[in-house]
């Protein structure tokens, strides 16, 4: 619980990063923050270009509205906030070696503003989402209305993970390219290109004990069907996400004090 | 009351010869180390009143940063304990944090959060800090287009415009151009005058003398000698002098027996005591005596002494033969004295010689083997300090003769 309270008291700190980072990304070009609409948006698109054009890909409407661009979409939004989070996490002591080194400084709000700036992001994406969904007649059911309930889970999962990975980098670099791969096969490994229906029987093991396949299902039900998510793998999600906000703040703060030995 | 103590700091680092020995130690939980332990500091103590200004010096890599670091806090100790009296604003580095791409505003603004100042009161404060900065229309250009100068001076002024009781400076001074260091200085001095507590490191001696009321001063992680500045800073200069000139070795040959005059013995001793000693305060009173011997037949001797400092720069030397002083013609002692040693902190050698009659051949020579050391007690810089006074021209009401008030300075 102090975690929490330690994250609200250091909020304004937060958003002034986050403000930065997404400042930082189109800084000096002619368009600036029109960007971050304009690529989810160019994604959106492709998608159901290759999908539902080229390759004619369906899916049952048990997996949705039928359209597998939106679907695909509805899953990639909240991997994506969650992917980038920690892929960026694996560097970020290092980029801010010269504040952690140089200046009193809580460096356990690195991780955090990492994660708070993809969720700006797939905040915007979902944006896009429910204007499509709109435009292409879908009804919202008002259990639409939930999804920040499962984002806040998604966010405390992302956020534990990411101390942990934050933390860890600096010690074994190898971490950083550790988790390239480890992001690519999560992508996979997550029903996000393909219904969860489809895995194979013995397989689906590795489906209830993944929590991003519970966040990704989650936004689907909530958005796509109209229906309540399967409380079960929400029931993980919800503890796997708060172990892992508990345990990733104590490695940080343990192993905050040797960073500036190290970097 | 004291606003820094730092007592018994050590700080080891832990040298790896590459990062798989770190996580294999790691692994092993300290059953076996790969690691060579660098002790960058060692059991330095020291303590800082409320309001007092304390210099740190010593030779790159002497530990000055880590110290500061661990001051500071963004390091932390391997043993040892630093404890603060009151809000602690650093300037490690200036300017760190900086993003290029943005202006010199946002920069401000996210310097001022960094540190914990609230964005309204960082609005409050920001006109001040644009104006210290001066840095004009600049303020709202990204801080890539500024000159070097320009980025220090925002960077300065940001880092000193939160109200700290405690204020720790690295090397900050030593950017910028004149203008600019003056302005630092300025700012420092209203800072010491409002009774804040600095912990200021300088590669400039002149800065530390003129700040500082305290030095300390660091050598290979520990404390080589602390103190008044001026003493501290004295030390140190003679310390880096003689490491200028590394010391020639002296050669001592067996002379057999020996047919014409020598010097028995030099001793070194102040304000006429017999005590031999080899400290002196400027404005002692030095005495050397030599003891010589002469051989028979009587033959007639001059003796030369002169005063070296360490680097080798001849301070003075003299001779009886130059001042019409006849010594006796057989074994005999001899005494100069300077009454009132104008000589500033540093370390000083003694050349004695004996002479012929006519005060051209070299009987005996002892070059540079009687070393004594000065402390300063005066506020001074330079060899020696010469018998000065000031006189300032008051500026008075026109059509009257300027006058002259006048005071006499001695050591």
């Amino acid at each position: 619980m102090g975690s929490f309270v330690w994250l609200w008291h250091h909020s304004s700190l937060i958003g002034n990063f986050v403000k930065r980072d997404l400042m930082a990304r189109y800084k000096g070009s002619a368009i600036g923050l029109f960007w971050s609409v304009i690529h989810p948006l160019i994604m959106l698109v492709l998608y159901s270009f290759v999908f539902s054009k080229i390759l004619k890909v369906r899916v049952g409407a048990e997996e949705g509205t039928g359209n597998f661009a939106i679907y695909l979409f509805c899953g990639m939004l909240p991997w994506n906030a969650f992917a980038e989070a920690l892929n960026r996490s694996s560097g970020v002591v290092l980029e801010h070696a010269n504040l952690i080194k140089r200046t009193i400084f809580p460096a356990e709000i690195l991780p955090v503003y990492l994660v708070v700036s993809g969720i700006v992001n797939e905040l915007i994406g979902l944006a896009i989402l429910f204007a499509a969904l709109l435009f292409t007649g879908h009804h919202f059911s008002p259990l639409v209305l939930a999804l920040p309930a499962v984002l806040l889970l998604q966010v405390t999962f992302t956020v534990g993970l990411a101390w942990i990975v934050a933390a860890t980098t600096v010690f074994i670099r190898d971490l950083g390219q550790i988790m390239g791969v480890a992001l690519t096969l999560g992508l996979f490994l997550t029903p996000i290109f393909y219904p969860p229906a489809l895995v194979p029987e013995g397989w689906r093991i590795l489906l209830s004990i993944n929590p991003m396949y519970a966040v990704v299902e989650a936004y689907r039900s909530l958005i796509l069907l109209g229906r309540p998510p399967a409380w079960p793998s929400l029931a993980v999600l919800g503890v796997c996400a708060l172990t892992t906000f508990v345990i990733g703040h104590r490695i940080f703060r343990r192993m905050q004090p040797a960073f500036a030995d190290v970097i | 009351m004291y606003a820094i103590e730092v007592s018994e700091l050590s700080k080891v680092y832990r040298i790896y010869s590459n990062p798989k020995d770190r996580l294999k130690e790691y692994l092993l939980r300290g059953r076996r180390t790969y690691h060579q332990a660098f002790w960058a500091l060692r059991d330095v103590s020291f303590r800082a009143g409320v309001g007092s200004t304390v210099g740190l010096i010593g030779d790159n890599g002497a530990g000055k940063s880590t110290l500061l670091q661990l001051v500071a806090g963004t390091l932390r100790p391997t043993s040892g304990s630093v404890a603060l009296k009151g809000r602690v604003s650093t300037i490690l580095e200036l300017g760190a944090g900086f993003n290029p791409e943005f202006t010199g505003r946002e920069n401000l603004f996210m310097s001022g959060a960094i540190m914990g100042i609230s964005q309204k009161e960082m609005g409050r404060r920001f006109p001040e800090i644009a104006d210290f900065a001066e840095i004009g229309d600049f303020i709202e250009r990204p801080v890539k287009m500024y000159s070097s100068g320009m980025y220090v001076r925002l960077a300065f002024a940001v880092a000193t415009s939160v109200d700290p009781d405690i204020l720790i400076i690295d090397e900050a001074l030593s950017v910028g151009d004149q203008y600019f260091q003056k302005r630092c200085v300025d700012r420092i001095e209203q800072f010491r005058r409002s009774g804040k507590t600095i912990l200021f490191c300088s590669h400039n001696l002149y800065q530390v003398l003129s700040i500082c009321d305290e030095t300390i001063w660091l050598r290979d992680g520990q404390v080589a000698m602390a103190g008044q500045t001026s003493r501290v800073v004295g030390m140190y200069e003679n310390y880096l002098r003689e490491r200028e000139l590394p010391r020639a070795p002296v050669i001592r040959v067996d002379q057999g027996p020996r047919t014409f005059p020598w010097i028995s013995r030099v001793r070194l001793s102040r304000d006429g005591e017999d005590v031999e000693c080899d400290q002196f305060m400027t404005g002692d009173e030095l005495a050397i005596t030599v003891q010589y011997e002469v051989p028979d037949p009587p033959t007639p001797v001059h003796l030369g002494v002169v005063l070296y400092r360490n680097d080798g720069v001849e301070v003075f030397g003299t001779g009886t033969h130059v001042a019409n002083v006849k010594p006796p013609a057989h074994s005999g002692s001899i005494r100069l004295r300077f009454p009132a040693l104008p000589l500033m902190s540093g370390e000083y050698a003694i050349s004695v010689f004996l002479l012929d009659d006519h005060g051209v051949h070299f009987y005996h020579q002892r070059e540079r083997e009687f070393t004594f050391q000065v402390v300063q007690n005066v506020q001074a810089l330079g060899l020696c300090h010469l018998e000065h006074r000031w006189e300032v021209e008051v500026p008075s009401d026109p059509g009257e003769q300027p006058s002259f008030s006048s005071g006499v300075a001695r050591g």
